[in-house]
Parts: C-alpha cells; sequence; structure tokens
C-alpha cells in the first residue's frame, strides 16, 4: 500500500503537469481504471476533456484504458445496455521472452519487428489500409498496440475480426489442409516459396530435415512429391501419410518463424479494454508513448518520463544490471539502500523489487 | 396494376427484395393497413413452403413481390428466431440457386444493391471489409483462399452469389418489428406459423422411443441386453437423455441391468449430465464424434449432424402431418 500511495502521488505530480488528450471520439468510449488490478472499476465515462483530464489528477490511477467500442450509452451496464456502435480495429503484441532481465531488450524488440511487419505486410499491403489512420503506441511495458481509426474499418463485426486475425496467423493445420498450388494467392505462394526454399536446402545438404524436426523416412517421401507440390497444377490430396506429415512439419516450422505473435482476443473481442496512449503503465512507470516513428523508439529511453534527481530506495530483491536513457544501474542486492535517479527508482517501484526508503 | 415490362417481372418475381420490386410495391401503393387476407395468407404460403423445403412453382411477379414483403414481416413479428432462421435460409437459397443461372446483366443489378463492386473480365472485386462481414462460415470463404490485394477481394460469380445470398439471410435475420407498429391481423397471421417454432421449450411431452436415431437406439437396446455396454456409450446414452428431457428416475432404471450398477453413482453421473448439480446441461456429442467412438450405426434415415437434431426432426415431422 505504502508503494502504491506514493507511485500515485508521483503520477499526480505527472498528470498536473501534462495536459493529456483523451482519444478520438471519447464521449462515445468506455473507461476503466485500476491500482491493484488493470481494472479496478469499469463503466465510466467523460462527457469533456476537462472532466478526463481532472479524473486523472484526482484519481492519479496506475493503469488506464478506454474501450476500442464506440457506444450510444459508455456507462450503462450490463454491457448489452451500452449498444455498441461499432469499433476500432485493434492488436497488441506482446514481448514473450525467457530473458530474466528487468529491461527485456531483445524480446521488445522482436514485438516491434512483429509490429512493423504486421502493418506494411497485412495492413497496408493486403488490406490497403492507409498509414495515416494506423496510430501505433508502446503498451508501457512488455509490447506495442496498433489502433486503426478508420471510419469503414470500424465497421467490421465480431466475427469478421475474428477471421482477419485467422489470416495473420494461420494455423498450420489449416494451411496444410488448404494448400493449392495453382492459387495465385499470398498465403499460398508464402508455402510455395518455403516448399522451394527447403528443395534448395535439401540439395545443398542431405540431413536439412533435421532442423525442420522431419524423420528420414518423411523427408524421402516428400521428396518424392515435392515438384508437384511446387507446380501449377491444381490441389491435390497428399496420401502417403509420411510425406503428409513433413509437410505439415514444413508449414509448421515456417510459420513460427513468419507468424505474428499478435494477442487474438484483444483483436476479435469488440468489448475489449486497452491502454490509454501517453498514460502512465503503473508496473514500470513508462509511457505508453504514442510513437511517431516505430523504427527509432527504445522505450527505455524514450518512455521513460521521471526526472533525474535521485531519491533513496530499499531494494527487496536482487536487481540484476539494467539500463535506463542509456545509464547503467545495478547489480543491487537484496536489503541494499542506494541512491539512484527519481526515474530509475520509479522503474524498480513499480516493478515491485523496491520501495521508497526514508519517505 | 402498375405495367412492368417482362425483364421487370423476372427481376421482381425471382428476386421480390430487389430495389425493383420494392418500387413497384411502392408505385402499386402497398398500404400495410390495407393489407387483404388473402395477401396475408399468400405470405403464410411463402413461408411454409420455405420452411417445408417443399418446391413450389413461380407466382405471379405481383404475388411474389407482395407475399416476401410480408412474409419478411410475419416472421419478424412471430420472435422465434428458429422460424426466422429457416425462412432466411431458405430465401436466401433460393436467391442463390436463381443468380447461378442469372443473365450477367441481372446478375449485375442485383450485385450493386448488395455491394460496392468494381468489375473487371469476369471478376468481381469487393473491400475487404464488405466480404468478411459478409462471408459465409466455411473454409472455402476463408480470407486465405481469397485473392486479396489492397483491400479488396477479388470473387468470381459463383461467390460473388454466395455473398449476396449471405447478406440477404443477414438482411431478414436481423429485421426487428414491433408488433404495436402493426394491425392486429398481421399479429393474428404470425399465430398461424407458430406451429414451425423451435422445439427446444417444447420437448416435454412422453419420451419418444420410435423418434430415436439409430445409434441411441442400439445402446438403448444394448443395455437391456448386455451387462457390460462401454463407458462411452453410456456417457452418450446420457447426454442425451438429459437433452430429450427423459424424467431421471426413469433413465437411473436404464442402466440397472448392467453388471456393476449402483443406483447412487448412476443417479450421481446423471445429474452431471442433466446439470441439476452444475446448472449446465451436457450437450450430446455430434455425429462426427460418435462415428469416432465407434458408435455410429447410421442408415438413410440419418439426415442430421447430431442425434438430438434427428430425434426433434422425427417428432416435428410428426406434428406437421397431424
Amino acid at each position: 500500500m505504502e508503494n502504491i500511495n506514493f507511485i500515485k502521488e508521483k503520477f499526480r505530480e505527472y498528470y498536473k503537469k501534462k495536459k493529456l488528450s483523451p482519444p478520438p471520439d471519447f464521449q462515445k468510449r468506455e473507461f476503466g481504471f485500476g491500482d491493484i488490478k488493470k481494472i479496478d472499476y469499469r463503466h465510466v465515462s467523460f462527457s469533456s476533456v476537462d472532466e478526463f483530464r481532472r479524473h486523472f489528477v484526482e484519481k492519479a490511477p496506475l493503469y488506464a484504458s478506454y474501450s476500442a467500442a464506440y457506444y450510444e450509452f459508455p456507462s450503462a451496464r450490463p454491457m448489452q445496455n451500452k449498444k455498441i456502435i461499432e469499433a476500432d480495429l485493434i492488436f497488441e503484441f506482446d514481448a514473450k521472452s525467457d530473458e530474466k532481465s528487468l529491461t527485456p531488450v531483445a524480446a521488445l524488440e522482436k514485438a516491434k519487428e512483429d509490429t512493423i511487419r504486421l502493418i506494411e505486410d497485412f495492413l497496408v499491403n493486403d488490406f490497403g489500409i492507409s498509414k495515416s489512420k494506423i496510430s501505433v503506441n508502446f503498451s508501457g511495458s512488455r509490447g506495442y498496440h496498433i489502433h486503426v481509426f478508420d471510419d469503414e474499418v470500424k465497421k467490421l463485426n465480431s466475427k469478421a475480426r475474428r477471421d482477419i486475425v485467422r489470416y495473420i496467423k494461420p494455423s498450420p493445420e489449416l494451411i496444410a489442409r488448404v494448400y493449392d498450388p495453382s492459387k495465385n494467392y499470398t498465403w499460398h505462394n508464402r508455402i510455395k516459396k518455403a516448399l522451394q526454399q527447403y528443395k534448395a536446402l535439401r540439395e545443398k545438404r542431405e540431413d536439412t530435415y533435421k532442423e525442420y524436426g522431419i524423420n528420414k523416412r518423411e523427408d524421402e517421401r516428400l521428396m518424392l512429391i515435392i515438384d508437384q507440390l511446387i507446380g501449377n497444377k491444381a490441389k491435390f490430396d497428399i496420401k502417403n501419410k509420411s510425406a503428409r506429415s513433413a509437410f505439415e512439419k514444413l508449414i509448421k516450422h515456417y510459420l513460427y518463424m513468419k507468424t505474428l505473435a499478435v494477442d487474438e482476443a484483444v483483436t476479435f473481442d469488440m468489448s475489449r479494454l486497452i491502454r490509454i496512449p501517453n498514460t502512465l503503465h503503473g508496473g514500470s512507470s513508462l509511457l505508453a508513448a504514442k510513437l511517431k516513428s516505430l523504427d527509432k523508439f527504445n522505450p527505455y529511453v524514450d518512455a521513460v518520463v521521471f526526472y533525474n534527481p535521485p531519491i533513496k530506495i530499499k531494494v527487496l530483491e536482487a536487481v540484476s544490471p539494467f539500463e535506463l536513457r542509456e545509464v547503467k544501474f545495478g547489480p543491487f542486492k537484496k536489503d541494499e539502500i542506494v541512491k539512484i535517479p527519481e526515474y530509475a527508482a520509479m522503474y524498480l517501484i513499480c516493478k515491485g523489487v523496491a520501495r521508497p526508503y526514508g519517505v | 396494376m402498375v405495367s412492368v415490362d417482362k425483364r421487370e417481372g423476372h427481376t421482381i418475381s425471382h428476386y421480390p427484395f430487389s430495389r425493383l420490386a420494392k418500387a413497384y410495391l411502392e408505385k402499386e401503393g402497398v398500404d400495410i393497413s390495407k393489407v387483404s387476407d388473402d395477401d396475408l395468407q399468400l405470405a403464410i404460403e411463402r413461408v411454409k413452403a420455405t420452411l417445408t423445403k417443399k418446391n413450389r412453382e413461380l407466382w405471379s411477379f405481383d404475388a411474389e413481390a407482395k407475399s416476401y414483403a410480408l412474409a419478411k414481416i410475419l416472421v419478424a413479428l412471430l420472435g422465434d428466431f428458429y422460424v426466422k432462421k429457416q425462412f432466411a435460409k431458405g430465401e436466401a437459397n433460393r436467391a442463390f440457386n436463381y443468380l447461378m443461372s442469372e443473365k450477367e446483366e441481372i446478375f449485375d443489378e442485383i450485385a450493386s444493391q448488395f455491394f460496392d463492386y468494381e468489375k473487371k473480365g469476369g471478376s468481381y472485386s469487393i473491400s475487404f471489409i464488405d466480404y468478411l462481414n459478409n462471408a459465409p462460415n466455411s473454409e472455402n470463404f476463408h480470407l486465405i483462399n481469397q485473392e486479396l490485394r489492397k483491400g479488396k477481394v477479388y470473387l468470381h460469380k459463383s461467390n460473388m452469389a454466395a455473398l449476396i445470398s449471405e447478406k440477404l439471410y443477414n438482411n431478414i435475420i436481423n429485421t426487428q418489428l414491433k408488433k404495436s407498429d402493426f394491425p392486429k391481423k398481421f399479429v393474428e397471421a404470425s399465430k398461424q406459423l407458430q406451429v414451425f417454432r423451435r422445439f427446444e421449450e417444447e420437448i416435454s411431452g412422453p419420451v419418444e422411443l420410435s423418434a430415436f436415431p439409430p445409434c441411441m437406439r442400439k445402446i438403448y437396446l444394448d443395455l437391456q441386453t448386455k451387462p457390460n455396454v462401454p463407458h462411452n456409450a453410456r456417457f452418450v446414452f446420457a447426454t442425451f437423455l438429459a437433452n430429450i428431457k427423459m424424467d431421471i428416475d426413469q433413465a437411473v432404471k436404464l442402466f440397472s441391468k448392467q453388471e456393476n450398477f449402483s443406483e447412487q453413482k448412476t443417479r450421481y453421473h446423471l445429474e452431471h449430465a442433466y446439470g441439476t448439480r452444475t446448472g449446465r446441461k451436457y450437450a450430446v456429442p455430434s455425429c462426427s464424434k460418435i462415428q469416432s467412438y465407434g458408435l455410429c450405426y447410421k442408415n438413410e434415415s440419418c439426415k442430421w449432424a447430431s442425434p438430438i437434431t434427428y430425434y426433434k426432426n422425427m417428432l416435428r415431422r410428426r406434428r406437421w402431418k397431424t
């Protein structure tokens, strides 16, 4: 509790100084806030920018979210009484990593690459959405959020959103079942390329199959029909079990390298709440910054918003070295009392591995 | 009667949902408050023919236009989702079949009423948003299996026809009307459609053994004659009994000839299937699951994907006969 109150005071100071802008058409949105959980209370709505800003200064929430959906009555409950009108299309990438580090740089880099690929390959190229309609923000913690603000796209129903996710992230079984070499469609072409690549690698090195988790027998069977699979003849059933299994494994291998780790539920659940861009994240103290340029964005520099003057903290569990604003900190031992810049202290306190000392 | 040329007559009678048909009804001055009993009866006829999948001859364009418009209203007023769904399905199929053999010019005219499209060669392109919001739920229509470029999906005629019919289906399903906006005789007429209502809430009468599908009949007989019916069969049978609402005491007795029968245990398991303990009834496994359990004894009477649909349809058929 002590920690939470300390964090809230710091957040309050921040929100007093910064004039927060609400999301587009905020009067039609539902808001939800939390200190302990991501959302402790929801069904909140605002009718003016002032009211919105005042809420942040008064309540200084650790987490602030809003609905991708537009409602006739955003604060009505239960949900069906809100009367949904339409909803922005949103995507979320969360960095999943085994990195023990407090600042998982590599995983966030992967999430960033996924975000760029989603926008370039899928949203712009396949779905024809103009970049000016796409807004990206850092999640404030371990990922990126993509919002599409487009009057037509808003009209997608929930089933359609599910189909979009299934298009972006198809299941290997589905692809194996429907693959048709005569079809000149995006996914069919991709699989054809993967097959061609396998064939080429296999001609160079006979034991290529090992990297794909394919066994020798399966590989031999696949090689018997691979030209047919690459050719331009229509879909045919792979009758041989080993060859089918090899084909499925090859697709799996390809997909796990190429598919985007997008969180499905966020996209198809139209009444989902998602973090408000440019608000603070209570689990990290970082800003869920709206990004102008994704390429150059470094969350551990650009989303750090607190100040330089140092403050004292007590470390609650061992902290391995980490870097913020290109300054190295740590390692710190358990129970150590250290004096570090406020922004680094806030980071550790929000992560729950330190508490303010002597405040 | 407003006169129409042959081509217009064709469009109106085959596509009574078309702009042309609506324009015709408007010109005719069809007025909700002055609809005749005969017209209402014709609408009832239309719904009945659709729901019983009876082939009927094409009526005059006047009758087609009026009966369609009124049928849509009556079905919405009845407020039964099952009837609405079946009617929508029937009308959508009918439209699909006519569209498939339609002249290009009329096809395109109908298509333009449903979608903004561009046409090049024989290929129609529509926005992916329209496509996804209306695509039927099948693997063939999965976006992976479509040509998608820069936000446009490219479709040949038959897929375009499927999309049109799906949108027509959705239009009918989404029609919500208030009884108070219509004359009393509309509401009265809609009640004639009650006989087609979804059966769910009506499975309450005595259990009809003769309506059991072959697989359930087999388990039923095995339980009486064999002491060791396997677990899977008992489980499937229990879910079936729960869903046809057989009295639970009666159901317990059906298992009494089993070697390891314990009334207490049987009742416990049945109560789970019936949902009396949890509030959630178990669904009957589908035919394909039953097949994978090796319990399927399919014969030519099996036209459905689940034993429970078989049972309901058998009962429904009987009711319609009487």
